[in-house]
Order: C-alpha cells, then sequence, then structure tokens
C-alpha cells in the first residue's frame, strides 16, 4: 500500500497533472479577479454616470421650469402683497391674482401662509383642496424666511418621499430679480428694505463679495462701503480677497461684539446711492456680472415671515419624470446583474483558490520526489543560493501584496482606475508571477527536504569554504586570519569612527586611519619580499627542472614559510642529485660490468687467435694439421666477431650505451654508408637506387649509432641479398619521423618470419655457414629503439625490406663545417 | 736495430708479441706491470713502447703518463678494452696509437713500423717545398702533389688527392659530400653521387693502417667528411 502510493505519488504524470492543474488553477483565478475588476470598474462607472435621478430631475426641462414658475409665481405674489399699499383697488387685483394663482396650480399643491402676530399661521393662500397632505407628497418644497435683530434666517427644504434632497437648480434669487425686472414696486420695495437693513445684510457672504466686486470695479462710492464694513476697508478687501469669506462674516461677528469699531451709518444720500444701485442692478439683465445678491428674507422675511410650500402631485410627477424612471430602472438592472456576475466570479475564484491551495500543498508533498530512490531530485532552478530565491520571493510576495491590495482597494471603495479596464498584460504578468513564487517556494521546500537549505545559501557556501580554508592548515590559517580578521576590526574602527562625531569617535578614526596605514605598509611589505622568495624559488625550481640538479636556491634565513619552502626545495634537489648519481653510478657498473666481461673474454681469444697465426706460420708438414690449424683460425675469428656482437648487443639492449644526439642529415648518412659499401656491393654486383637528396631529411640521433644500423642493414644486404639484382633505397617523410627503407631481393628461399629474423641469434638460412653473429638485426633493433625510433623487417616472398624510422627534426640550422 | 718495450701482464700474449716482433728485426724488452715498465725506460733505451692497460700495480694509463712526463717513445696501447671513451683516454693521456684485443699482428706490426718511422724521421725530412700540409703523420706538399704517411710516400689518383689535399688543407673542418664536390670537381653538384664517398673509402684504405677505424680521414656520419687536426 505505501509503495503503491509512493509510487503514485512520485510517479511523473500525478507531478505534471498536479503542474498544469496549478497552472490552470492560476490562470482562471487570474481572470476571475481580472473581471471582478473590470465587473466592479463598469458598477463604478454606471454609478459615476450621469443617470437621470428622480431627485435631480435632470432630463425633462420643461417640468424644471414648470416648477420654477410656479415658485416664481408664488414669489411674485408674496411681493405683491408687501409692495402695494393696503388699498381697495389692491386688495382686489390682489384678489385676482389669488384667483390666476389657484387656477394655475393644476397638478400642483401649495400653500402660501405667513406668522400672525399671535404665532399662528395664517394661510393666504392655497389649493382648493385640503393642503394638509402637503409634506406627503412626492416632492414637497418649503421655503421661508425671518429677519431677526441678529441677523436673518432663511430656511428652504426639499423632499421627495419624505427624504430631504438638494435643488440648486431652484435659484431663489433669479426669482427675485425676474420679478424686480418687470416691476418697478418690486424693485423699489426690495431696494428700500435691503437698505434699511444694509448692516443685517451687509455680512451675508454673497452680498459682501458683490459690494467687494464692485469696489474693484470703482462702480460704487468708496466711502458707502468704508462706511459699511468700517474704516480699514482695504484689509476687508484683503481678506475678501485672499481669504475666505468666513472671515468677513467673522469679522461681522467681531464687530458686533464691539471688537471694531461700528462704522457710522450712512446719510440719506447714500442710502439713496445704494438704493439707487440696488435697484438698477436688479433691472439689468441676468447676464449682468454686478448682479447684487438679494437674500430671500428680504421678501420673505418682513415682519409677517412668509412661508410658502409647493408639492407636485404624484401622477403628474411621475408621467412627468417617466423616462427618467425607466432609465433609472435600467441601471439598477443593470447593476445588480453586474453584482450577480461579480457574485459568481467571486464563487470561481473562491473555488480555484481552494484548489489552488490544495494543488500547491500537494505539490509540496510531492515536489524534489521520485519512485525509486529516496534522493531528492532537484532542479536547475535549485541552484540559486537560497538567499537569492528568499529575496526574490520576498520582492515578488509584496509586490503582489500591493498589487493585490490595491485590486481590493480599487473593489472595496469604488477607485477603480481611469479607464477601469486591468489589462490582460497585467493579469498576465501576475499569473506568472504568482507562478514563480510557487516554483520558487517549491525549490525551497525541495532544498529543505534535501536539507540543503543551509548549504547552497550564499552564507552557507561561503562559511564552509572559510571553514575548508581553515582546515587547510597553518599557512592558510593564518593568512585567513591576517586577511579577513584584521580588516574586518580596521573596518568596524573606521565605522564606529565615522558614526560615532564624538570624541571617542575621532580617536577611533585616528586609530584607525593610522593602523590601516599601518597595515598596508606591513602588508605590502610583506608581499614584496614573499613576491621576490616567491620569484627566486621558481627560478630555482625552473634550473632544477632544466637539468642543473646541483642548483640551490638562495636562501636569505629570514625567518618564513618561502625560505622553509626554499630549503625543502634544495634538499628534494639534493636528494634528485643523489638520485641521479645513483642512477648514473649504476649505469657505470654496467657498462664496466660489459666492458670487464668482454675483456676478461677477449684476453684469452686474443691469445688464441695469435698463436692460431704463429702456429700458421710454423712449418707444419702434416697436411691434416695444416687443415686443422685453417678450421681453428676461422672459428676463432668467428668467436671474435661473436663475442664483439655479443657485448655490442648486451651494451644496445642494456642502455649502457653512450650516446651523443645531433642533427643528422639522413641523405648524407645514406650516401656516406652506400659509399663504404661499394666494393662489397659491387662484389655482389648489387645496383643500389638511391634517389635520396642531401639536405632533406633530417633527424635527431648519434651519428656513429645510426651508422651502426645502417651497417648492420647494409652488411645485410650484401651478404644475402641476389648477386645482380638491385637494392632500393627509400625515405619518407612521416609525421613525427623520417622513415628509411631499404628492400632487396633474397638471395635464398627466406623460410621464416621477419618475427623471427629480429630474434637474436638467427639467420636467414640456419644451414650457411657464414661469417655474422645473427645478432644484426638484433642490434639494429636495439640501437634504433634507443635513439627513439624503430627499426623493423618486412618480408614479402623473396623481397625483404629493412625499415628505418628516426625522430624528425622540424627546424634545420644548417651548421656549416665543424 | 729498435727496442721495443712489450708491457703486458699476460705471459702468453707477451711471448707472442715478442715472436712477431723479433720476426721483424726488433729486440723486444717485456715488462709485466706498469712499474716495471716505467723502470725499463728508466734503464734501457726504448724505441717503442707496447702498453696493455690493465695490469696489476701500475696500470697501462698511469705508466703512460708517467713515462710521457719524461720521455717521447711513441706508445701503442694494447688492449681487450675496446669502448670509444677507452681509446680517447688512452690516447689523451699521451699514447699514439691504440690497437684493441684481439688484434691483427700485420696490422700490429705495420702500426709497429708506423710510429718507429715517424719517431726515428721526425723532422729530417728536408724543407723541400714551404707549401706542404702537414696533420699528425700525414704530409702533403701541395706543389708536387705528394703525400706522405709518416714518412712513406703513397700514390693517390688526382681526385683522390684533391679531396685529401682539400680536406687536409681546412684540418678539422667537416665538409658535406655536396661541399667536397663542389670544392674538388669545381661544378655544381647533383643528387646520387656516390663518388665523393667512395672516393674517401679509397683514400682511406690507401693512406690509413686499418680503414676501419681511420686515423686521418674521418667519416662525421650523416653529417660530412674531415681530416683530423693532429
Amino acid at each position: 500500500m505505501d509503495t503503491k502510493w509512493k509510487k503514485f505519488s512520485r510517479s511523473i504524470p500525478v507531478r505534471l497533472i498536479l503542474n498544469v492543474v496549478l497552472i490552470v488553477s492560476l490562470v482562471v483565478g487570474g481572470f476571475s479577479v481580472a473581471n471582478i475588476v473590470n465587473t466592479a470598474a463598469k458598477i463604478n462607472h454606471l454609478r459615476n454616470e450621469e443617470i437621470p435621478t428622480i431627485e435631480t430631475l435632470y432630463g425633462n426641462k420643461s417640468f424644471q421650469e414648470d416648477i420654477s414658475g410656479k415658485m416664481q409665481l408664488l414669489i411674485d405674489y408674496i411681493l405683491k402683497v408687501q409692495s402695494l399699499e393696503d388699498t381697495k383697488e389692491n386688495k382686489k387685483i390682489l384678489e385676482k391674482e389669488k384667483e390666476y394663482l389657484e387656477r394655475q396650480y393644476e397638478n400642483y399643491k401649495y400653500q402660501l401662509s405667513y406668522t400672525g402676530e399671535d404665532g399662528k399661521e395664517v394661510v393666504i393662500s392655497n389649493t382648493k383642496e385640503s393642503t394638509k397632505e402637503l409634506k406627503n407628497e412626492l416632492l414637497y418644497l418649503n421655503y421661508s424666511g425671518y429677519k431677526t435683530e441678529a441677523g436673518y434666517t432663511k430656511t428652504w427644504s426639499n423632499t421627495y418621499r419624505g427624504k430631504e434632497t438638494d435643488y440648486t437648480w431652484l435659484n431663489v434669487n433669479e426669482f427675485i430679480r425676474k420679478n424686480g425686472r418687470n416691476n418697478l414696486e418690486s424693485r423699489v420695495y426690495i431696494g428700500e428694505e435691503l437698505v434699511e437693513n444694509i448692516d443685517l445684510y451687509k455680512w451675508n457672504e454673497n452680498t459682501s463679495n458683490a459690494f467687494l466686486e464692485l469696489y474693484y470695479k470703482e462702480e460704487i462710492n468708496e466711502t458707502i462701503l468704508e462706511k459699511l464694513y468700517g474704516e480699514n476697508f482695504g484689509e476687508v478687501m484683503e481678506y475678501a480677497t485672499f481669504g475666505s469669506y468666513e472671515d468677513i462674516e467673522k469679522r461681522g461677528e467681531s464687530k458686533k461684539k464691539g471688537k471694531i469699531k461700528e462704522s457710522s451709518s450712512l446719510s440719506n444720500s447714500e442710502k439713496k446711492e445704494l438704493q439707487d444701485y440696488i435697484e438698477q442692478s436688479m433691472f439689468l439683465d441676468e447676464y449682468n456680472v454686478n448682479r447684487l445678491y438679494i437674500p430671500l428674507a428680504v421678501i420673505l422675511g418682513t415682519p409677517k415671515e412668509y412661508n410658502i410650500s409647493l408639492a407636485v402631485e404624484e401622477e403628474y410627477f411621475l408621467e412627468q419624470q417617466k423616462d427618467v424612471e425607466w432609465k433609472l430602472q435600467d441601471s439598477e438592472n443593470d447593476l445588480e446583474e453586474l453584482q450577480w456576475k461579480i457574485n459568481q466570479y467571486e464563487e470561481t475564484l473562491g473555488v480555484f483558490c481552494v484548489i489552488f491551495f490544495v494543488v500547491f500543498l500537494l505539490l509540496i508533498y510531492v515536489c524534489g520526489r521520485k519512485y525509486g530512490t529516496e534522493e531528492i531530485q532537484y532542479l536547475a532552478i535549485d541552484h540559486f543560493p537560497t538567499e537569492v530565491i528568499v529575496l526574490i520571493e520576498g520582492i515578488f510576495s509584496i509586490f503582489s501584496l500591493c498589487y493585490s491590495s490595491a485590486i481590493y482597494r480599487s473593489i472595496a471603495f469604488n477607485v477603480v482606475d481611469d479607464n477601469g479596464n486591468t489589462s490582460f498584460m497585467r493579469i498576465c504578468l501576475a499569473i506568472i508571477t504568482l507562478w514563480t513564487m510557487v516554483q520558487l517556494f517549491l525549490s525551497l521546500v525541495r532544498k529543505w527536504k534535501g536539507k540543503t537549505l543551509y548549504q547552497t545559501s550564499l552564507l552557507g557556501h561561503s562559511m564552509s569554504k572559510i571553514q575548508v580554508a581553515m582546515n587547510q592548515g597553518r599557512i592558510v590559517k593564518r593568512a585567513m586570519v591576517v586577511a579577513i580578521v584584521v580588516p574586518a576590526i580596521l573596518i568596524c574602527m573606521l565605522l564606529y569612527g565615522l558614526w560615532h562625531m564624538d570624541e571617542s569617535g575621532e580617536f577611533m578614526l585616528y586609530a584607525g586611519g593610522i593602523l590601516t596605514v599601518l597595515f598596508w605598509i606591513l602588508g605590502v611589505r610583506t608581499l614584496y619580499h614573499h613576491c621576490i622568495s616567491l620569484e627566486k624559488i621558481q627560478d630555482g625550481i625552473r634550473k632544477v627542472k632544466a637539468g642543473d640538479i646541483k642548483y640551490q636556491i638562495e636562501n636569505d634565513n629570514r625567518p618564513g614559510i618561502l625560505n622553509q619552502l626554499a630549503k625543502d626545495i634544495n634538499s628534494l634537489s639534493d636528494g634528485l642529485e643523489n638520485a641521479v648519481n645513483e642512477m648514473m653510478k649504476s649505469e657505470r657498473l654496467k657498462t664496466e660490468l660489459i666492458s670487464n666481461v668482454s675483456h676478461d673474454i677477449k684476453t684469452p681469444l686474443t691469445s688464441i687467435i695469435t698463436y692460431v697465426d704463429l702456429l700458421k706460420k710454423e712449418e707444419v708438414e702434416s697436411e691434416k694439421a695444416k687443415e686443422y690449424i685453417e678450421v681453428l683460425e676461422q672459428k676463432s675469428q668467428r668467436l671474435k666477431i661473436l663475442t664483439d656482437d655479443l657485448f655490442e648487443a648486451a651494451k644496445a639492449s642494456s642502455g649502457a650505451m653512450q650516446m651523443e644526439k645531433t642533427i643528422l642529415d639522413m641523405g648524407s648518412l645514406l650516401k656516406q654508408g652506400i659509399g663504404e659499401f661499394s666494393e662489397k656491393f659491387e662484389k655482389m654486383q648489387l645496383k643500389i637506387r638511391n634517389e635520396v637528396e642531401e639536405g632533406c631529411y633530417w633527424v635527431e640521433a648519434d651519428g656513429r649509432l645510426a651508422w651502426r644500423i645502417m651497417e648492420n642493414i647494409f652488411t645485410n644486404v650484401a651478404k644475402y641479398a641476389l648477386e645482380g639484382s638491385r637494392v632500393y633505397v627509400e625515405v619518407k617523410e612521416m609525421e613525427k619521423e623520417i622513415e628509411v627503407t631499404v628492400k632487396n631481393i633474397s638471395g635464398c628461399e627466406l623460410n621464416i618470419s621477419a618475427e623471427e629474423l629480429m630474434e637474436r641469434f638467427t639467420r636467414g638460412e640456419r644451414s650457411r655457414n657464414t661469417e655474422g653473429s645473427g645478432l644484426g638485426l638484433n642490434i639494429a633493433q636495439s640501437l634504433a629503439e634507443l635513439q627513439g625510433g624503430q627499426f623493423y623487417v618486412e618480408i614479402d616472398g623473396d623481397l625483404f625490406k629493412s625499415v628505418l624510422s628516426l625522430p624528425k627534426v622540424e627546424k634545420i640550422e644548417i651548421k656549416e663545417g665543424n | 736495430m729498435y727496442r721495443i718495450l712489450v708491457c703486458e701482464d699476460e705471459k702468453a700474449i707477451a711471448d707472442a708479441l715478442a715472436i712477431y716482433l723479433e720476426n721483424e728485426g726488433y729486440e723486444v724488452v717485456k715488462a709485466e706491470n706498469g712499474i716495471e715498465a716505467l723502470e725499463v725506460v728508466k734503464k734501457e733505451e726504448i724505441h717503442l713502447i707496447l702498453m696493455d692497460i690493465m695490469m696489476p700495480k701500475m696500470d697501462g694509463i698511469k705508466a703512460t703518463m708517467k713515462i710521457r712526463e719524461e720521455k717521447n717513445i711513441p706508445i701503442i696501447i694494447l688492449s681487450a678494452k675496446g669502448e670509444d671513451y677507452d681509446k680517447v683516454l688512452g690516447l689523451n693521456v699521451g699514447a699514439d696509437d691504440y690497437v684493441t684485443k684481439p688484434f691483427n699482428p700485420l696490422e700490429l706490426i705495420a702500426r709497429v713500423k708506423s710510429q718507429l718511422r715517424r719517431y726515428t724521421m721526425l723532422g729530417c725530412i728536408e724543407e723541400k717545398s714551404s707549401n706542404r700540409i702537414q696533420t699528425g703523420g700525414l704530409e702533403m706538399d701541395l706543389d708536387t702533389h705528394q703525400v706522405w704517411v709518416d714518412g712513406e710516400e703513397k700514390k693517390l689518383t688526382p681526385v683522390e688527392y684533391g679531396i685529401l689535399s682539400f680536406l687536409a688543407e681546412n684540418a678539422g673542418r667537416v665538409y658535406s659530400i655536396h661541399q667536397i664536390y663542389e670544392a674538388v670537381w669545381k661544378e655544381p653538384s647533383y643528387n646520387a653521387e656516390n663518388t665523393v664517398s667512395v672516393h674517401i673509402r679509397r683514400i682511406r684504405e690507401k693512406i690509413e693502417i686499418n680503414a676501419k677505424e681511420p686515423k686521418y680521414v674521418k667519416v662525421v656520419w650523416g653529417v660530412g667528411y674531415k681530416v683530423e687536426k693532429i
């Protein structure tokens, strides 16, 4: 079960599937987020869009104008009531107006009232029906104003379905102005009222602002303003210009409290001027900039304290606002749908988040494992140092945290960026980032599983290196300590000095500086001496290597590792010298042995040969004795040759041969050799075919030994070649050697293999009783090998081929003469 | 009547040598080692010494050195040691010739004769012509084209004489076959000229006692030929 599970969980397909699922969940999750953000952006856009709402009544100008008109009528009526003198005629007029009013308000409900002397509300006019329910209507407007000793108050409230709303489009001032333009009486009334209560109204921000405007344009008498706003009008002006109107209001308040000297009241002429101006400003058309703001309280805040209420009947309102309603409905539907979509996406996101985490956990479980081995399998990514992975992980997580928080904010607080479009690229980037993070994390997990988290970190790596260095031996340890600890201390001192700008810091800075210079000088000195010693040692080693084994490295006897090294090398070269001497001695002994043995054999042989010779000269009568002497002579001569060749062979094969390698011209050597043998060749009527030129083939060899080889070859030829045949001498240039081939036709049948021929004491024809030891080819082979060359013979039928190859010399300096 | 000292510890060889030498009409004095030889040389008038190397008490090399300190007698070393460095050593300490054992009696006699001739006739040849070259026992008259070896005249062909005089004039210097050909034949050399080496072999056969171990005309293998400067 366990192994089955392992086999399953550690199989490659499982890991592949997990990875694919991870990527899929990442992609789906990513695009869910993208969709959520985009949808949220759409919702936001929808909300921000100026959709006509009931409250703003936007989109139905006629209805707007309708309401304005109705309001205008009511205000006009109040002004009329106010401005007309209480005559019978006027009462009739007012009565007519009232009837007209009541007729006008088909679809509206209104009520005009004022507060009576007893504080009760007196209704001037209202719709025929009961107006009690006015406030419960769909749209309800109420205007009233009061004037008190302290100032004036205005109240207006607009409700829609009982909710307070803001009808900024209902410009009361505009109503007043319209009225004033059409009606002289109203104008006069407003002017009088305003001038009369100028102290009350002048601190109204709009009014004072208008006055200041006028002051700048010098359209109003300055003295009036000074009187109104005090002597330091400039200050006020500045307040008005640079400060806010609130400041002016505050100033008004402090003035009221007596802090600022009360201005002197306006003279009658000034009052007249001001009134004229106010009237004029009301008469001028509405585009005139210098309009004077007239508070509603001027009209409504008479002692009667008027109260205007206006309500729109629901049916009419709804009919008027049908389009708006529909649009509203649509956008609400859209919103709902988008919201539903968001929920859908959120669900998807949630599901894939869960999948992602499950897969992630599974991957953590399976990563680095392979079926059949407990060893952790590392990937290329795992070669990154741990710190680097952690750092990248950190940067990526900060980045993704920022990104996700930005996304969250944009969803939660509707702060979607301007285009509201989370680009495809950005989502891809986020997916890749997340995927990389997962992979990096898995790498860390693998390292953790393999317990190489520390080893593969830069810290662990460098620590282990330091450890290795510390274990290297005393020299490295000492050098490491000096090279790491001292600079570290110095740096600490200097840093301390730089950070602490007090006395101790200064001391540290100076001390650190001096020590640094000292350390530097000392370091340079040590380095210099070491380098010099090292160079000496290097030279010494080079000399010893070049063969000067007696060379002793100069020693200045200063204590130091390099001097110790020099001593060691010196003793090493002593040892080498001894070894070489030993070797030479043994070589000499070997040579001596051979030559001594040869001497000991040759001495009796000499006696034999000489006495045989003497014997031959004696007059011997017996023919048989002469014959015997003949045999003795032959055999003693043969013995001589044999011993010579034998010792030659012994020397050549043991290497106890003196050798002096020089550069030889193979062409010359061959010619010389052929010249030497010309007599013998002629005797055998052998024709030599030698096309080898001089100065073309250069070899490195001992001339005498090379000649000995050629001599052996030619002797062989002279002995065994078929009489009257041709002998071919050829030279071939190979890659590293020069190959000389001598070919001849054997005089008798060669019933022997080339290998056998090369062996000692072998001759082509055993039965043939000729001079020669049978060592010739063997000696030639030994001598060739001694000179780094090669010698062999080949037999092809009767064709006998001797091949000698000697090391080639590439660059030749032709020496003239000696 | 020349007196020859045979210094040889091997009695058989010494006797044999004595026979050969007496046959030639020389008087033979024998010594068994270097010390004896020195004594003989001191006491008697000796014209030539045949000296073995391997001897008890004092070896031939030492004896040769001692004798050379006082006398100018020709010394021929006769030794079984045939190595090159033995020969060089022997000749360097003052021997006039080096013969290896086992020797050819005829050759030995020829060498003895040659050395004696040189020893006794040295300086006797009149200065007939100033145009003479001499190296060791080899003498050449460039005017009369005559060649003497140890006072004995040798007959050489014009080409042989040309080669020998060219080499002897620049004794000690090695010349390649090519150079010799151009100098002697006075024409550019082409390949396949075995002539020079053949001629040189012939010269050697004529002027050397043992052509295989030439004294004057030497082969520098793979380089060329030279006449030894003695």
